[in-house]
Formats: C-alpha cells, structure tokens, sequence
C-alpha cells in the first residue's frame, strides 16, 4: 500500500444544495450542516461515491427549483443515475447520512424545529424506495456538523466544534 | 460586511426611489436598535448605512463572513402586518465579549457561553428587535412583534440554514438588508440581518405611497 506522504489526495467541496459524485480516490467534504442533511452513496467495490448536501426534503411538495441538490428525492436520483453511468452496479450501493440537528433549542415543537427531521425521514423513505441499504448516520442532536467522506475506506468523518470528531 | 448597495434583479432592481425609501426605513429602525443597545451599555453605538443584497440562498453564508465562522447568532420571526425574519449575528470574540459587558463577568471571554450569558443576550437581543421594529412601526403606523428570541452557538453557516431553509421553500434568493453595528471603546461589532419575505416589501412601498 501506498504510503500517505507520497501522494496528495484529491479534495472536493460540496456547497449547499449540491451534489458530487467521484470514482477516484477523493475526500468528498461539506461544510457547516445544521437542519440540512449530507447524504453520501458509496460503491463498495468499485468506491465511486456521490455526496450531496440536502437543504429540504421533497421537490414536489413545493413550487420553487433550485440547484439538483437542494432536495433529498432530486439529489439522491440524480446521484444514483450519474453513479450508474460510471459502471457502479446497483446492489453495491450503500448510503451513509449526517446532519439534520436542530440548532435553535427554543423552537420546540413548531415546524420549523422538525426541519431537521423531517429531512432525514424524507431521505430514509427515498432510500427505502430505490432499496439502498441505509449503514451509518448520525443525525439529531443541536450543533453543526462538517463532513468529510474518504472512498478510499468508506468512512465518513463527523466534525463539529460543539462535539468530539466521530467516524461513522 | 460592506454599506455598499449591490443590487442584482427582483423588485427593487433598477428602481432608485424604492431603494432609498427602503433604506431609510430601514435606516431608522436600525437608528431605534442601535440607541437601545447604547443605553444598554452605556457606550456610544456606531451603526453602517444599512446594505441591500439579493443573494441566491446558497451564497447567504459566504456573503454573511464564510460558513465556518464561529458565531452567536440570535434569530427573531416578525409578525404583524408585516413578516420576515431577524438574524443578529457576532463573531465569537464579539459575543463573549458582549456578554461579558452584559453580565459584569469578564470570565465569559473563552470558551462557550454558560446559560446566564445566553440569556442576558437573548433579554438584550429581544431589545434591539424590539426597537427595531417599533422604529418601523412607528413610521409606517403599523403593527409588528417579534417572536421570542431563539439561540444559537456554532459555525455560522449551520445557524443560518434553518432559516435559509424556510427562505427556500418559497424562493431561490434572499433579499438581505444588512446593518453593522460596532462599539468602538470595546472593539466590539455585529450585524443586524433582516429577510424581509417578499410581501414585507410589497407592503412598504404601498404604507409609502410608492406603488407602481
């Protein structure tokens, strides 16, 4: 195996409401996740990997576009299609997701609150739907996350500056 | 944060009159929250020109100072004859600083702010919306109220996307109007963010006479 120093890897930046999608070596990063949800679709075997940055969940329920990545059923579509031309069969395909707090401890109870969650349901159900296994999140909680996704082990790191950094 | 106005398209564009009345409006409650604050403190309170931005959603956080940045940032809904949103945002040096000024406690500056510290600046950042919106108000004669106060610590661009998040429901940019306030005697500075919804707009050049 090749040893770290010898070779630089490749990083790229998700925005809000976009996504990306590699099949070389990459670390796949997003930054600053509150309510919104980063999903990451990962090829066991060929380690293509899609990574998108989710700001709401359902296209069809509201009357504005957007960049493809800013709805959870558009982002993971769109995602799976581009991962598909690249030669990724679809039984490899695993999904890891990570976001989704709460950041306003006040706002119990209103929808506003449930942002958060209702995206990560919303995802849950359109990975259910395209049955793609759902193998690690991290989701909840009230502070901000940043993410980076390594295909070169499939792991996914979670760092905040409210909480320890967790590898998922 | 610049008091440049920088105007791309949507109903302000092109349109000087309707800017300048905005802003003057604008300019008065902020006139309002900067005086609050200063009696408050007892120091003089310096604010900007108030900036007018239309900025996609997705560009908010790197045009508020880049994402990663860590903030305190306190978010007020407004209801009443006009809605929005008020966002009061201070780096962490600022806000701990702040707080510290607020509770007479100079142990606040490192670290994350305890629960006395949020909420002297929740009771003060309900003050400066308050008289924010009193400000407007009183001008249009209209009636607004601000919410309860709701607070959060953290990188900026995971406060604010639960706030861009409901922005987007209905809309792919965000009208902006920014005001920077500062104290110089402490080093101390903020920004005062209003998302007016589009009606809040439509409202104001009608109570202004400027329908067209």
């Amino acid at each position: 195996m090749k040893k770290e120093s010898n070779y630089i890897m490749e990083t790229v930046f998700v925005n809000i409401a976009e996504f990306a999608v590699v099949n070389n070596p990459a670390v796949i990063e997003t930054r600053s996740l509150g309510s919104c949800v980063a999903i990451a679709l990962y090829d066991i075997s060929t380690r293509a990997c899609g990574l998108a940055h989710i700001m709401l969940p359902d296209s069809k329920k509201v009357n504005v576009g957007g960049k493809p990545g800013k709805y959870a059923d558009v982002a993971i579509e769109s995602m799976l299609k581009k991962m598909l031309t690249m030669g990724v069969s679809r039984g490899n395909i695993v999904a890891k997701i990570a976001g989704g707090a709460c950041m306003f401890s006040g706002l119990s109870g209103s929808d506003f609150m449930n942002i958060g969650l209702r995206n990560v349901s919303a995802i849950k159900t359109v990975l259910k739907d395209l049955r793609i296994n759902l193998i690690a999140e991290d989701t909840g909680g009230s502070y901000g996350r940043t993410i980076e996704f390594h295909t070169e082990t499939g792991k996914l790191i979670v760092k905040s500056t409210m909480a320890p950094t967790k590898e998922i | 944060m610049t008091n440049k106005i920088l105007l791309h398209q949507g109903i302000i564009v092109n349109d000087e009159i309707k800017n300048d009345a905005l802003l003057e409006v604008t300019n008065i409650g902020a006139g309002q929250a900067a005086t609050a604050l200063s009696q408050i403190l007892m120091q003089k309170v310096f604010i900007t020109v108030p900036s007018l931005r239309f900025v996609p959603i997705e560009d908010v956080p790197e045009s508020l100072g880049g994402s990663e940045s860590h903030i305190i940032g306190m978010y007020f809904t407004i209801s009443g004859d006009l809605s929005g949103r008020i966002m009061l945002v201070f780096d962490k040096k600022s806000g701990h600083h702040l707080a510290a000024l607020l509770t007479s406690d100079p142990k606040n500056e490192k670290g994350k702010l305890g629960e006395i510290d949020k909420s002297a600046m929740m009771e003060m950042g309900n003050i400066i919306a308050n008289s924010y919106l009193n400000g407007l108000a009183g001008l249009l004669d209209i009636k607004l109220y601000p919410s309860v106060p709701f607070f959060a610590e953290d990188a900026l661009g995971a406060v604010v996307d639960s706030l861009l998040i409901e922005i987007a429901m209905v809309a792919e940019k965000a009208l902006l109007i920014d005001t920077e306030m500062s104290i110089e005697q402490e080093n101390l500075k903020g920004s005062f963010l209003v998302f007016p919804d589009t009606e809040f707009m439509k409202k104001i050049f009608e109570l202004l006479d400027l329908r067209r």
